[in-house]
């Protein structure tokens, strides 16, 4: 219960007026003289208490009816613990936020999910009979799990079988629009209850709100703004410079970075938990990223995680984070040749080619490739490859789209330039996967500078012929020219990453090719263009299927259950390491699912404004104002005291 | 002359007059008859315990020495052979003390505009010292003595004591011009008290008419009335009562107060007329049968009945004989 307008209730004071009154009336009767008063106080001993009681009665009326109209000016609600339980029969569509925040233990009972079931049981359980249910999740993806009918069983199991964990992202626009479309054609009163901790990365105001005709009640679960200490990313390479060891890059939320007395101190650990490296970051702001060293391990899978904790690690799934230190098979590059050429030398991949081709001193794997002319490109090629590079060409518009699906599902881009580049047809077509507007060339002579502290060595190469990169936002220059033009810009586009050279690729533009680093170079670029898809089945995005490698018959879950296989593989909703296992039980191949950094966010975003025509009640808990019940007792305690008042005997 | 003396004396000269001149007239009509043997010192026209020379016989009685003869019966002599003398009743003078309740409850004229045209702005005071008065004038008009005296918790004021001379009558008329003073200290009302000082100057075998609200509710309050009575005392009480007291006028809620230090009383008359008439019904019938058990003549003498009128009743029950 609670008060929408608490400060009405200084209306309290006001109590004393006809209290002040009461004395003042009481003054105020009539005073006559009477010697046989003693006669007088025996006869009304009765009537002079039923006086004085209708006197207080009519006080109290006055109290009352004063009190009622201050509380309900106070406009006081009462708040149910079960949404739509006012008894009418509705068509009720549920969506509940099952991504990887919401197992936040911050909750009243426990996690934030745990409150939002129970209130979604509530809210199914206190429905009259031949309402409709539809439930829809809103992690990613958004999922319908129980479709709109009057048997409301089905989305109770669902809610009473929710598994004990998820890594899944928030999709609740998503979800809102399939809730939406399940109320389509409903039978009763169109309802819709969002249950969600409305986090900054659950986008909130980006959700599409019913039209007119449907009640929305929104319950936003959990503490706002939950300091959240967490891993959020963790990705393994080999390190060039020392054979035989791979770093691992760490991305670290550290929400009490400007407090002295905390130590964020990680562990590296493999499946057995054996401290593989440990190191100590100093968080200089809300994210620190931190560089491990750890030897090239037998089995590839290793967990980063907190060596203490801080009181801080309220969502466990995010502080313990699986990696890859090494992709288990070759890297597929696919090389697209915009000016091919007989000579080696004077074809536009030739050198590039050639490096790959050459053993690339400390590194773990390897780099196949295969070469395509320009022309010949098409979307038919992208089927087994990891790592493309456009050299000197611009694929066809389809080649473009099926290019930017590539990437966008964890494909490599290395787009270098040549006198076919246009940049425009470039842009137009890749759209965001070309991460930089190319400018028409020019001639320089400058010598290439690694930007910062990269492991990418370009050596005293120089460059002749610059295309002016002018690098979108979220890339991130890793090469300069001596006078600050980038050379080399490297961003990720969904789940891929994609490189931009600003020169060719071959010694038309630099002199490059003739030193030793670009061979490491080649390679390098591969590897880290390819680590969203090296290996397919490397690491793979929450709720996402995944297709099972020949002979593989079923999946052990990271908490060890196994799930036999019958198609695709979807149950990918858990952070950490699957395996494909086949009939003898021999893994046959591993990927990680990791939980999206955006999750560790738990701040709180602003509610989402709601149309005021749609809304009748906010929150899972309904709000019942209780301001229209206290008028009209208001208006009974008036005709009470008018009652009272009437029959009350007139003063003389 | 001492204060109180002093204000009863500017009392006396502002007070209007005692005695309407009608009611004077008509009372000079009445005559009073005791009941009772009474004496005086003078002759008069009422039955005396001794024996005197009225025509009035009464026994005959054997002649002893020192009788004179003149009285002896002859024609008893004839008959009986024996000296017996005649006796015939004394007629003597009545002795009356007339009493006024002078508390603060008879100052009470009424708690509304009155609703008798005959009691407009009538003390009960006043209507007691005007039956007393017309009282008086019927009995010194007859020949009787008349004395006056106030009480309110005592004997209060000047006490007249009883004389028949026509002169005596201002004296009494300016006595009872006294009026209760209702602000003088909410004084009480003490029957008891009262009536057993009243028995010195009330004297032996006279009458005593008692104007009171007998507003005083103890249980012993008229007992000295039966003293009076033992002391040959003919005691008439006149119970006066205002008519607002008798039947509680209607004016809703308000607050009553008493004219003697009674508690305050609160009370809505719509729902306690009805017990209070039960209330003054009882107190009426519990005064009528004290006073009579007492050997006192009641007459409830409110005041919105005229003087004549209750005079004349109770010269008439007195004629007929009381209901004890």
């Amino acid at each position: 219960m609670g008060l929408a307008l608490p400060v009405a209730l200084l209306g309290l004071f006001a109590l004393g007026l006809p209290i002040a009154i009461h004395l003042l009336r009481r003054k105020d009767l009539p005073k006559l003289t009477l010697p046989t008063v003693v006669l007088l106080g025996r006869a009304t001993a009765t009537s002079r208490r039923r006086l004085q009681l209708r006197d207080v009665w009519l006080l109290a009326l006055r109290l009352l009816l004063l009190a009622l109209v201050v509380f309900a000016i106070a406009s006081p609600f009462v708040t149910t613990r079960a949404a739509f339980d006012d008894g009418h029969r509705s068509s009720v569509a549920i969506v509940l936020d099952d991504s990887m925040s919401m197992w936040t233990q911050d909750g009243e009972n426990g996690t934030r999910i745990e409150d939002a079931v129970a209130l979604a049981v509530r809210t199914i359980e206190a429905l009259p009979t031949g309402s409709e249910v539809s439930l829809v999740f809103a992690g990613h993806p958004a999922r319908l799990v129980a479709e709109r009918s009057d048997a409301t069983e089905p989305a109770l199991r669902v809610l009473r079988t929710l598994p004990e964990t998820s890594a899944r992202g928030s999709d609740l626009p998503g979800a809102v629009d399939l809730a939406r479309r399940s109320l389509s054609a409903a039978r009763h009163d169109r309802r819709l209850l969002v249950l969600s901790d409305f986090a900054v990365h659950a986008n909130p105001r980006s959700i599409a709100w019913p039209e007119r005709g449907v009640q929305v009640a929104i319950e936003r679960l959990g503490a706002e703004d939950t300091p959240n200490r967490a891993v959020l990313e963790a990705e393994g390479a080999p390190d060039p410079t020392t054979p035989g060891q791979v770093s691992v890059r760490l991305l670290l939320r550290t929400p009490h970075h400007e407090d002295d007395g905390v130590a964020n101190a990680i562990v590296i650990e493999d499946e057995s938990g054996e401290v593989l490296a440990e190191g100590t970051a100093q968080a200089t702001g809300p994210t620190t990223a931190l560089t491990l060293h750890v030897p090239a391990q037998a089995t590839p899978v290793a967990f980063a995680r907190w060596k203490e904790t801080s009181g801080d690690e309220l969502l466990p799934a995010d502080d313990r984070r699986p990696l890859m230190l090494q992709p288990p098979a070759a890297i597929r590059a696919l090389l697209v040749d915009g000016d091919p050429h007989p000579t080696p030398t004077r074809d536009e991949v030739g050198w590039f080619a050639r490096a790959l081709e050459s053993p690339a001193a400390g590194r773990v794997g390897r780099v196949r490739h295969r070469i395509i002319d320009a022309d010949r490109f098409g979307a038919d090629d992208l089927g087994e490859v990891d790592v493309v590079v456009l050299a000197n060409a611009i694929p066809t518009a389809r080649a473009s789209a099926a290019l930017r699906r590539f990437v966008e599902a964890g494909g490599g881009l290395l787009i270098a330039m040549g006198q076919k580049m246009d940049g425009p047809t470039l842009t137009r077509r890749l759209g965001r996967a070309a991460i930089a507007r190319v400018q028409p060339a020019r001639t320089v002579d400058e010598a290439i500078v690694a930007e910062g502290a990269g492991i990418l060595e370009f050596g005293n190469a120089r460059i002749r012929r610059l295309y002016e990169l002018d690098p979108n936002t979220d890339a991130t220059v890793v090469a300069r020219t001596g006078n600050g033009s980038p050379v080399l810009i490297e961003g990720r586009v969904g789940l891929g990453r994609v490189a931009m050279l600003a020169t060719t690729l071959d010694d038309a533009g630099t002199d490059l090719p003739y030193h030793p680093g670009y061979v490491a170079l080649a390679h390098e670029l591969c590897g880290r263009l390819s680590s969203g898809r090296t290996a397919p089945s490397q690491r793979i995005e929450a709720g996402a299927p995944s297709e099972p490698p020949e002979g593989a018959t079923h999946v052990r879950l990271p908490n060890g259950e196994r799930v036999e296989l019958a198609g695709p593989f979807t149950e990918t909703y858990a952070s950490g390491v699957y395996e494909w296992r086949d009939a003898d039980d021999e893994v046959r191949g591993r990927f990680i699912v990791a939980p999206p950094a955006a999750e560790s966010d738990l701040r709180t975003a602003a509610l989402p404004e709601l149309p005021p025509e749609t809304v009748t009640e906010s929150g899972g808990r309904s709000r019942r104002p209780l301001a229209p019940w206290l008028f009209l007792l208001a208006g009974a305690t008036l005709l009470a005291e008018g009652i009272t008042r009437l029959r009350r005997p007139k003063p003389a | 002359m001492s204060p109180p003396r002093r204000a009863a004396a500017r009392e006396v000269d502002s007070a209007p007059e005692v005695l309407d001149p009608g009611v004077a007239a008509r009372a000079r009509a009445l005559s009073f008859r005791a009941t009772r043997a009474v004496e005086g010192l003078l002759s008069g026209q009422h039955r005396s315990p001794h024996r005197g020379a009225s025509v009035v016989f009464v026994e005959h009685r054997e002649y002893r020495p020192g009788d004179e003869p003149r009285l002896i019966d002859w024609r008893a002599f004839a008959r009986t052979d024996r000296h017996m003398i005649k006796r015939f009743e004394q007629e003597t003078q009545l002795r009356a003390l007339l009493l006024r309740d002078e508390s603060g409850s008879m100052a009470f004229g009424g708690c509304v505009p009155p609703k008798h045209e005959t009691d407009e702005g009538r003390r009960k005071d006043d209507h007691a010292a005007e039956l007393l008065a017309a009282f008086a004038l019927l009995l010194i008009h007859q020949g009787d003595a008349v004395g006056v005296a106030g009480f309110g918790d005592g004997l209060e004021g000047d006490i007249v004591r009883p004389r028949s001379r026509a002169a005596h009558l201002d004296l009494v008329f300016r006595r009872l011009a006294v009026r209760a003073d209702a602000n003088r200290g909410r004084a009480s009302t003490g029957l008891h008290r009262s009536l057993v000082e009243a028995l010195e100057p009330a004297g032996r075998r006279g009458l005593v008419v008692i104007a009171s609200d007998l507003l005083d509710l103890s249980p012993d309050a008229l007992a000295p009335i039966a003293q009076l009575h033992a002391r040959g005392h003919m005691v008439i009480v006149l119970h006066v009562l205002h008519s607002d007291e008798l039947e509680l006028p209607d004016v809703g809620a308000a607050r009553f107060e008493g004219l003697e230090d009674e508690a305050r009383v609160e009370a809505d008359t719509h729902t306690a007329r009805a017990q209070y008439a039960e209330e003054i019904e009882r107190f009426l019938e519990d005064a009528r049968l004290r006073c009579t058990a007492a050997g006192a003549r009641y007459e409830l003498a409110p005041t919105h009945v005229p003087v004549e009128r209750v005079l004349a009743r109770l010269l008439r029950r007195s004629r007929a004989g009381w209901s004890r």
